[in-house]
């Protein structure tokens, strides 16, 4: 990368370590860290100042009865933040698609096989019998790296993901299925540190039009809160 | 792994442990950690029990998302620092407090209060606020007021640059001089 190509990212890494771009610009940003050795080294280097900031607030001892509740809370959190349960109300998207889609969609499977590179259909050992749809899930921003596929396979529904953009710490991803006007939270997941995800998708998906990944806080939310990083039309 | 064995192991090996589902760890981890992350929370929330409520939440937040912690990225109270801080600014925006602060300013990196209790940990923690403010007494306003608009209030730098009325340009290199500098000046703290 030339130093004409770099420069006007500099003014950028301090306003990121500090979580002050909006999400396009952060989204932008980390396209460009991907490659940049430079901006990888400075970030390194600046955010020892950022971890120290908290120490400098006036300290006060949390009152007793938080560590309790703290406590009583990840008892009672089980489930370790699952999002709501699967709501099937149409028939499956791959049903409702015509033959003459279907050929369309069997085009559009084998160019997000070569453009993916390594997600292959699937298939049982008798393929007569099982038909694996792959359909391409699309990042929403040209910056957005991250490539995915969903893979159904008899009645089950596999999310594929990589090159996903790394999370804010505590945060995590969450998958939403739109079915007409309504938007369904569904299940959360954190990405493997090779920014690769493979998840099992709800029932619902079935159902669903379209599915979108957005970061949320964890436990999920009933609405997303920040703009969706991938989706995937699914009829 | 009963609390005890678990208060002798490392932050980093308590996080293997959380992972596992092992409540305890955490118990251990919210000992030792509790008293910072609820600092913070008080200091961006600035009332007790939105505080209460932003700790609670980070500590959930480790509970249910322990995998993603990555020792190769910093240590286990940088992440859960950096957690209540971001459960923190997620509850300002959602609420109409952050409107209602929108004269911040650098104050808070430069709290001299001290807390009344005196624990081992707390000296502990006190010293080494004491260093950090140290560090950062040196900042001029203008890089201190950026930086704690940013931090504590979660203004990214566009909302900073219409709040102040300066050009953007000014605010992403007050920004960057201003961490650059508390960077410089922490340089034998942190070493």
């Amino acid at each position: 990368m030339s130093l004409a190509e770099h420069m006007p990212w500099e003014d950028e890494r301090a306003a990121y370590l500090l979580d002050a771009l909006d999400d396009r610009e952060r989204v932008d940003f980390e396209a460009h860290l991907a490659g940049c050795d430079r901006c990888r080294a400075e970030l390194r280097w600046l955010q020892p100042a950022v971890d120290v900031l908290p120490a400098s607030v006036e300290q006060f001892e949390p009152p007793t009865e938080l560590r309790d509740r703290i406590l009583g809370a990840i008892e009672a959190d089980g489930g370790r933040g699952k999002a709501a349960p699967a709501r099937p109300t149409k028939p499956p998207f791959w049903k409702r698609v015509s033959p003459a889609a279907l050929t369309g969609v069997a085009a559009v499977v084998a160019l997000a096989v070569g453009i993916a590179g390594g997600y292959a259909l699937r298939g049982d050992s008798d393929p007569a019998q099982t038909v694996a749809t792959t359909v391409p899930v699309e990042p929403t921003a040209p910056s957005v790296r991250a490539a995915a596929n969903i893979v159904r396979h008899d009645d089950t529904y596999t999310l594929d993901v990589s090159h996903i953009p790394d999370l804010r710490p505590g945060d995590v991803y969450q998958v939403w299925m739109r079915d007409g006007e309504q938007l369904q939270p569904s299940i959360l997941f954190v990405p493997s540190r090779d920014g690769t995800a493979k998840l099992v998708l709800p029932a619902q998906t079935g159902a669903a039009d379209e599915m979108l990944v957005t970061r949320e806080p964890s436990g999920g939310s009933q609405e997303p809160t920040s703009a969706p990083l991938v989706s995937a039309t699914l009829q | 792994m009963t609390r005890t064995s678990a208060a002798r192991l490392a932050d980093e090996e308590l996080m293997v442990l959380v992972q596992d589902g092992n409540s305890e760890a955490l118990e251990v981890l919210y000992e030792r950690h509790g008293g910072p992350a609820y600092s913070l929370a008080h200091r961006i929330m600035g009332e007790r029990q939105a505080a209460e409520d932003v700790t609670q939440e980070a500590f959930l937040s480790v509970w249910r998302t322990s995998a993603s912690y990555d020792a190769a990225r910093g240590s286990v109270r940088s992440w859960l620092l950096q957690i209540v801080r971001n459960r923190a600014i997620d509850a300002l925006r959602r609420s109409s407090v952050r409107g209602g602060r929108l004269d911040y300013d650098d104050d808070g990196l430069l709290e001299t209060q001290e807390a009344p209790e005196q624990t081992d940990a707390e000296v502990s923690r006190r010293e080494r606020a004491s260093h950090v403010r140290g560090a950062l007494k040196d900042l001029p306003h203008d890089q201190a007021q950026v930086l704690a608009l940013a931090y504590y209030a979660g203004f990214t730098h566009s909302e900073i640059s219409e709040l102040l009325g300066m050009p953007l340009g000014t605010v992403k290199g007050r920004m960057r001089l201003g961490l650059q500098k508390v960077r410089a000046n922490l340089g034998e703290l942190i070493s």
